[in-house]
């Protein structure tokens, strides 16, 4: 691949020493995860105790994160999506969403972060990073954390309905196909 | 990349010599990145467009995204420039493994020929590119991949 143009470059590179315990988590699947075509019902990223890359700031028993204490927290989340169809129209459109809740079916429920994406042009076999950006929110001591994925409504076309085809995957060459990030505001 | 370009370093050594970015000791790290990048191309259309951006580690058997995402273009915006950010990534790094950031096509059907990273020439405040790499613990730990 030609890169030209390079300019402006920032090369952003910190070291904190002196303490051996940033209180944040980040859990990750390397594992792909079958989607199912039902528009409109939340279906959960899961991750395993495998997952679990680094945790200082909570539990993770029975697929469930929850924090240990009250606080400010920064959160964000991915993952990597591909449809698995090829559409025959340009006009077809399918629209993803991915989000992260804050106690899933409890009455403290909540949306901490969203984000959609489109596939569209009759491309819908490209797998495409959903992205959740870091988002600062006040937490409880024993709050959930937990990722979803919706087929919005507007969707025109299936996914790949085949149940050996998983949808939350591997683009080329990355390991890590979903994950959540969750680091204590100090 | 150029070494005036680090704005701030604690953690690698580096001198007039230094050419890579070795991991000085094993921990976990936190990784984040920044890309603008414009496929200047018409090609994509209706075809396939998937561009991945990140990090990487190399070590002697190894060369692989520890902190990466998948950006898929399409018509709307082939020929533009569009920000792909890598949002604060934990993994954990052997000392001596090199790091660098690295862009490769993921899924796409037609070749790339002039793809840009960089910025629009009127937007004068703009960064091309930037990572961030802090040593978050030093405990030891094992994973298979990172």
């Amino acid at each position: 691949m030609h890169i030209k143009n390079i300019f402006n470059l920032v090369f952003l590179l910190i070291c904190v020493h002196g303490f051996a315990q940033e209180p944040s988590l980040y859990i990750r699947s390397l594992r792909s995860i079958h989607l199912e075509n039902m528009p409109l019902v939340p279906q959960q990223i899961k991750f395993r105790d495998v997952d679990m890359v680094y945790n200082k700031i909570g539990q993770f028993l029975n697929e469930r994160i929850t924090v240990s204490s009250s606080g400010a927290f920064e959160v964000s989340a991915f993952a990597n999506i591909n449809p698995g169809v090829m559409g025959g129209s340009s006009k077809d459109s399918i629209h993803m969403e991915l989000y992260v809740m804050k106690n899933h079916n409890q009455p403290t429920e909540q949306v901490i972060g969203t984000t959609v994406f489109k596939y569209s042009y009759g491309n819908f076999d490209v797998a495409a990073g959903l992205m959740i950006p870091p988002k600062e929110i006040q937490l409880q001591q024993g709050d959930e954390i937990s990722l979803w994925v919706k087929i919005l409504p507007s969707t025109t076309i299936d996914i790949n309905k085949s149940s050996k085809y998983d949808h939350v995957n591997k683009p080329t060459g990355m390991e890590q196909i979903a994950g959540i990030r969750i680091a204590k505001v100090l | 990349m150029d070494k005036q370009d680090i704005v701030k370093n604690d953690l690698f050594e580096i001198d007039e010599k230094t050419q890579k970015l070795v991991i000085p000791e094993n921990g976990f790290y936190e990784i984040s990145a920044s890309f603008n990048f414009n496929p200047s191309t018409s090609v994509i259309k209706f075809n396939r467009g998937g561009v991945n951006f990140g990090i990487i580690q190399i070590s002697e058997n190894n060369e692989q995204y520890v902190a990466a995402t998948r950006k898929s273009f399409d018509k709307d915006n082939q020929d533009m420039f569009s920000r792909i950010e890598v949002y604060p990534t934990i993994v954990y790094l052997q000392k001596g493994v090199v790091i660098s950031p690295a862009v490769n096509s993921g899924l796409i059907g037609n070749v790339l020929l002039g793809c840009v990273l960089g910025c629009e020439k009127k937007n004068k405040n703009c960064t091309s590119f930037s990572m961030n790499i802090t040593l978050i613990s030093e405990e030891d730990a094992y994973q298979k991949y990172f």
